[in-house]
C-alpha cells in the first residue's frame, strides 16, 4: 500500500522533473547557471528580464516547447483513459473517433488547397466535425451505443484518410512534402501562442473529465449497469466524448499527430497504480506530460536534427509496453 | 540508266542528311539515375516530359513535346511561353502519379519522368514504354541532364547557348565574390516547407548557395535537407535567411516572430522569400545573382540585377522577364 | 411498498407483446421471487422496473409515487440492481466496485465523500467480505463476486432491490450462502426485494412472496406455501411436476415417469 502511494506521488511530480531537467538540454549552449538566472529573472517580479539570446533560448524557445510537449502529451493521455472508460476497453486510444483522420485532412486541405486557411483552425475543425459526424452515424433511434460509436469512427477515419489520399494525390510533391511532415507530429514550432491555446484547449476540454473523473469507473461497467447505478449516461457520455474530443483536437491542430501516448500511457498507469479513474485520470495526465517531454527532449537531442517526435514515442514506447505486458501476464489487460 | 538513278538516289540522300530538321534516326544509348541503361533513336519527335518541364521552352522543343507532368499547367515560365499549353499539350499526370491509358494513347518515343517514385518508371517500362529516369542531385548533375535532353531532342547547339548564357551570370557573380575572403563570408540558411527544415549539404540549392559564395552552416550534414530544433538555428546565427518559393509561409512571419529575434539575419530584416522557381532549369542562374545580391549588396552595387534577369530570359526564351514575373505575382496572390 | 400495475411491453417491429399487463406488489422486508420459463418475460419486467426499456402501458409505483417516468439518477435512489454476473473490463478492487453503489448519492462533479466511503465500508462488512476489500474484483471466486454485487446495491441505499438471478453461477453451497445473506439482509433493512430465480425449491427455500409469471402474465401470486403447488408449477413450466411435503417445507421434482 506505501509503495503504491509512493508511486503515485512519483509520477504526480514527474512532469515538474521532467519538465526541469529538458530546460537543461538543447543544441544551444547555455550553462546551467544562467538558466537558474534567466528563470530567476522572469519569476521574480521587479528584477526585470535582461534580453539577451540566451534569454531568448530558454524563455522564448525551449521553455514554450517543454510546456507545449506538456501540455499535448496530458490532452493525448487523459482524453485517452476517458475513451479507455467509456469504451470499458483498454486498446482504444484518443484517436479512436477520428480525430486524426479528420484533423490529417484539414491540415492536408489547407496546405494543398485552401491557402487562406491556416492549418492548425482546419485541423482543429476538422477533427471536431470527424468526431460529431461519427457520433451522428452512431445514432440509432436516439441511442448511441459503445460498439457503433467505435465502428463508425473506423469508418470516418477510413473514410478521411482516402480523402486525405485524394488530396496528397493530387498536390504538387512541394506541398505534399508539407503534409508528410505536418502529419508526423513534432513540437519544433512551439511558441507562447501554441502554448496559449494548447492551455486552454487542456483547460477547457479536461476540467470536465477531471471533476467527472469518478463516474468514469461506474461507466465503464457498461450502459445498462451505469444506468442502474444512476448514471445518466446519454448526457455524461456526451460531456465525456466532447470534452476530450475538444481537447484532442487542440492537441493535435499544435504539434500533428503524435501516436501511442494516448494508449499507453493510461495502460502504464493502470498496470502501476490500478484501475480506479479517480486517482488514474489525474495520474495519467501527469504521466502523459512526463513521457511527452521525455519524448521530445530525446528528440531534439538525440542527433543533430529534429527527429519528428512521434517516431520517438512509438519507438520507445512499444518496446517497454512488450516488457510490461510479457511480465503482467494476463492480468495486465485487465481480465 | 541504273548508274544514273543510284547516283541520284544518293545526291538526294546527302542532301537531305544535310537539312537539320530531316536529320537521320540514330540509336542513342543512355543509363539513367536508376542505373537503367536505355536506348532510343534520335532525335525523338515524340516525348513525354514530366518533370523538367521549365528546359522545354529553353531548348524550343514544344513541338517534340506530346504530353507533360500536370504541374507544368502552374509553372510560371511554361504558361509564359506557350499560354495555352492547357489546350494544346495534354498532360498523362505526374511523376508520382501516370495515367497510363492517356500516356499510351499519346505514344511517346520516349518518357522523361523524374525517379521520385522508381516503381512508376518500371510501371510505365512494363508498358512498353521508353522510359529516362533522371533526378539531378548537384550543379553537375542538373548540366548533364540537360545536356541528355539537348542529345534527346537534337539541341545539343540550344544546349551549349543555354550554359553560355548560364555561365555568363555565374561568372559576374564569381568575379564578385571571389575577392571575399572565407571570414567575411557571409552564413546563409534556406528553409524549406517549414521554417525549421533546412537545406543541408546537397542538392542543387546546395550548390547555389555556394556559388552565391555564401556559407551554409548545415551543408555539414550529408542530406539534402533535414529538420533542425529552433535552438539549433539560433545557434548558427546565420546572417541572411532565404526561404523556398512554395513554402507556405512569409518571411514577415520570421522577421515579426519573438522566437527568431536573435537570430542576425532577423534582427538585420534580411529574410527573403526566393520566386517559385524549378531548380532543375537553368533559371539556377539568375537565382544565384539574386542571392549573392541579397547577400552582398556592397559588392554588386554597380550590377542591375533586372537587367541582368532581363536579358537572360530575352536569349533563352525570347520573352521578357516582367512576363514570368507576372504570373509570378498571380501566383502569388 | 413497490406496485407494478398494468405493465404492457412489446419489442420494436414487433408484433407479439412480451409483458401482458403485469400487475403484482413486492412488500418491504420480503423478498419476492419472481418464477417463470425462459422466455417467459422475466427479463423483460425487470428492464422495465430498472426503466432500461419503456414500457409502452402500465406504471411502477413506490409508496404511491409513479416512478415510471424517473430519470436513471432519481431511480438509482429508490431501485438498486443486483446484476447477474459478469465480468468488469478493468481489475477494480472489491471496495471500488463496492463504492460505485453511491453514484446517485454523488455529484456531477464531486467525487465520494468520506460518508460515502464509510456507506461502502459498512457495506462489505455487512455482507462478510470485509477480508477481500483490497483484493482485485476479477479476481475473486463467483460467490464472491456475487457478494460483491449485493454490498454494492447495499451500498446504494435505495429502498427497492432487483435481484437478477443471484443464484445462476453459483454452486450448490453459495447458492445458499448467498440467498441466507440476501434473506437477512432484507429483513434487517426493510428492503423491498424483488428477485427472478431459476430453482422453484429455492425460492420455496427462502422467499416470502412468489410471482409466476408465464408468458407475459401474472399466473399467480402469493406466500409460497399458498401457490407453489403442483397445479400452477405444471402450467408455469409446462412439464409435469410434483410437490412433497418434508419436515414442513416443500420439495418439488420433476415427475420423471409419465402417469
Amino acid at each position: 500500500m506505501k509503495t503504491k502511494r509512493l508511486i503515485k506521488l512519483l509520477i504526480l511530480i514527474s512532469p515538474l522533473v521532467a519538465g526541469w531537467i529538458a530546460l537543461f538540454v538543447g543544441s544551444f549552449h547555455v550553462s546551467p547557471v544562467s538558466i537558474l538566472k534567466i528563470l530567476f529573472q522572469a519569476i521574480a517580479p521587479f528584477s526585470g528580464l535582461a534580453d539577451t539570446p540566451e534569454t531568448a533560448i530558454v524563455i522564448d524557445i525551449r521553455l514554450p516547447r517543454v510546456i507545449l510537449a506538456g501540455l499535448v502529451g496530458v490532452a493525448l493521455s487523459g482524453s485517452g483513459v476517458t475513451l479507455q472508460g467509456i469504451f470499458r476497453n483498454p486498446l482504444v486510444d484518443s484517436f479512436i473517433l477520428g480525430i486524426s483522420a479528420g484533423a490529417a485532412l484539414g491540415c492536408a486541405l489547407s496546405i494543398g488547397f485552401l491557402s487562406w486557411l491556416p492549418v492548425q483552425p482546419a485541423a482543429f475543425f476538422f477533427g471536431i466535425m470527424s468526431v460529431l459526424l461519427t457520433y451522428t452515424m452512431a445514432k440509432t433511434q436516439g441511442e448511441v451505443s459503445r460498439l457503433p460509436l467505435i465502428l463508425s469512427g473506423v469508418i470516418i477515419s477510413a473514410f478521411f484518410t482516402a480523402m486525405v489520399s485524394i488530396v496528397k494525390f493530387l498536390v504538387d510533391p512541394h506541398k505534399l512534402q508539407s503534409i508528410v511532415f505536418w502529419l508526423m507530429g513534432s513540437f519544433s514550432l512551439s511558441d507562447w501562442r501554441l502554448v496559449t491555446i494548447a492551455g486552454i484547449g487542456v483547460v477547457v476540454g479536461l476540467a470536465p473529465v477531471f471533476l467527472m473523473r469518478w463516474r468514469l469507473n461506474a461507466m465503464s461497467m457498461g450502459d445498462d449497469e451505469a444506468k442502474t447505478l444512476g448514471v445518466n449516461v446519454k448526457r455524461e457520455r456526451i460531456i465525456f466524448v466532447a470534452s476530450s474530443s475538444l481537447a484532442v483536437s487542440v492537441a493535435v491542430s499544435v504539434s500533428g499527430i503524435i501516436g501511442w501516448v494516448g494508449l499507453m500511457v493510461p495502460h502504464l498507469v493502470r498496470m502501476m497504480t490500478g484501475p480506479d479513474h479517480r486517482t488514474l485520470v489525474p495520474l495519467s495526465m501527469a504521466g502523459g506530460a512526463s513521457f511527452m517531454i521525455f519524448a521530445d527532449t530525446i528528440a531534439r537531442n538525440l542527433t543533430s536534427f529534429d527527429v519528428p517526435v512521434g517516431i520517438i514515442t512509438a519507438i520507445t514506447g512499444a518496446p517497454f509496453f512488450v516488457y510490461l505486458m510479457k511480465k503482467g501476464g494476463k492480468e495486465s489487460w485487465g481480465t | 540508266m541504273k548508274l544514273l538513278w543510284t547516283i541520284a538516289v544518293i545526291l538526294v540522300s546527302c542532301i537531305l542528311s544535310y537539312t537539320p530538321t530531316a536529320a537521320l534516326a540514330e540509336p542513342f544509348t543512355y543509363t539513367d539515375d536508376l542505373g537503367r541503361t536505355v536506348t532510343v533513336s534520335v532525335p525523338v519527335k515524340r516525348a513525354a516530359i514530366f518533370q523538367t518541364y521549365e528546359l522545354i521552352p529553353a531548348l524550343g522543343i514544344w513541338d517534340q513535346v506530346v504530353g507533360i507532368g500536370r504541374y507544368a499547367y502552374s509553372n510560371d515560365l511554361v504558361r509564359a511561353t506557350k499560354a495555352d499549353v492547357e489546350e494544346t499539350v495534354p498532360s498523362a499526370g505526374s511523376g508520382g502519379d501516370v495515367n497510363i491509358e492517356v500516356l499510351l494513347k499519346l505514344n511517346p518515343d520516349v518518357v522523361v519522368t523524374w525517379t521520385y517514385k522508381p516503381e512508376s518508371v518500371r510501371f510505365m517500362e512494363a508498358r512498353g514504354l521508353k522510359v529516362i529516369g533522371i533526378y539531378p542531385k548537384s550543379l553537375s548533375e542538373l548540366y548533364e541532364v540537360m545536356r541528355l535532353h539537348g542529345r534527346l531532342f537534337g539541341k545539343e547547339q540550344k544546349v551549349e547557348v543555354c550554359f553560355a548564357e548560364m555561365k555568363k551570370v555565374f561568372d559576374l557573380v564569381e568575379e564578385k565574390v571571389s575577392t571575399i575572403p572565407p571570414a567575411n563570408r557571409k552564413k546563409v540558411l534556406w528553409l524549406l516547407g517549414k521554417p525549421t527544415t533546412v537545406t543541408c549539404g546537397s542538392g542543387v540549392t546546395s550548390d547555389l548557395l555556394k556559388m552565391a559564395g555564401a556559407v551554409n552552416p548545415a551543408s555539414g550534414n550529408p542530406q539534402s535537407s533535414a529538420d533542425f530544433s529552433l535552438e539549433q538555428i539560433v545557434s548558427w546565427n546565420p546572417d541572411l535567411i532565404f526561404i523556398w518559393g512554395h513554402a507556405g509561409y512569409s518571411a514577415e512571419s520570421i522577421l515579426e516572430s519573438s522566437q527568431w529575434r536573435y537570430v542576425k539575419a532577423v534582427r538585420e530584416g534580411r529574410v527573403y522569400k526566393a520566386p517559385c522557381w524549378s531548380t532543375w532549369s537553368p533559371r539556377i542562374a539568375p537565382i544565384v545573382l539574386w542571392i549573392a545580391s541579397k547577400a552582398y549588396p556592397e559588392l554588386f552595387r554597380d550590377v542591375d540585377v533586372n537587367k541582368v534577369c532581363d536579358d537572360f530570359y530575352r536569349k533563352l526564351y525570347g520573352i521578357p522577364y516582367l512576363r514570368v514575373a507576372e504570373f509570378e505575382n498571380k501566383a502569388a496572390n | 411498498m413497490m406496485a407494478v400495475e398494468d405493465l404492457h411491453f412489446s419489442h420494436r417491429q414487433s408484433l407479439t407483446p412480451v409483458l401482458k399487463g403485469v400487475t403484482f406488489a413486492a412488500e418491504p422486508g420480503k423478498l419476492t421471487a419472481v418464477l417463470g420459463a425462459n422466455g417467459s418475460g422475466k427479463t423483460t419486467l425487470f428492464r422495465c422496473i430498472t426503466g432500461l426499456w419503456k414500457p409502452q402501458k402500465g406504471d411502477i409505483r413506490f409508496k404511491g409515487n409513479s416512478i415510471g417516468d424517473y430519470r436513471h439518477s432519481d431511480r438509482a435512489r429508490i431501485i438498486a440492481l443486483v446484476p447477474q454476473e459478469h465480468e468488469p473490463p478493468f481489475p477494480y478492487s472489491v471496495l471500488e466496485a463496492v463504492i460505485m453503489g453511491r453514484t446517485a448519492h454523488v455529484g456531477l462533479f464531486s467525487n465520494p465523500s468520506r460518508h460515502d466511503r464509510r456507506k461502502a465500508e459498512e457495506a462489505v462488512e455487512r455482507v462478510g467480505i470485509g477480508h477481500l476489500r483490497s483484493r482485485p474484483y476479477t479476481k475473486i471466486s463467483g460467490g464472491e463476486r456475487q457478494l460483491v454485487l449485493i454490498a454494492r446495491a447495499l451500498a446504494q441505499e435505495s429502498p427497492v432491490m432487483l435481484l437478477d438471478e443471484p443464484t445462476s453461477h453459483l454452486d450448490f453451497k453459495n447458492q445458499i450462502l448467498v440467498l441466507r445473506k440476501i434473506k437477512e439482509i432484507v429483513k434487517e433493512k426493510s428492503v423491498t426485494a424483488l428477485m427472478t430465480i431459476h430453482d422453484p425449491n429455492l425460492a420455496t427455500l427462502f422467499s416470502d412472496s412468489v410471482v409466476m409469471i408465464n408468458d407475459g402474465c401474472v399466473l399467480s401470486q402469493g406466500a409460497p406455501h399458498e401457490v407453489v403447488n403442483e397445479h400452477n408449477l405444471s402450467g408455469l413450466y409446462g412439464i409435469d411436476v410434483c410437490v412433497f411435503a418434508v419436515n414442513g417445507s416443500r420439495v418439488i421434482m420433476p415427475r420423471m415417469h409419465p402417469q
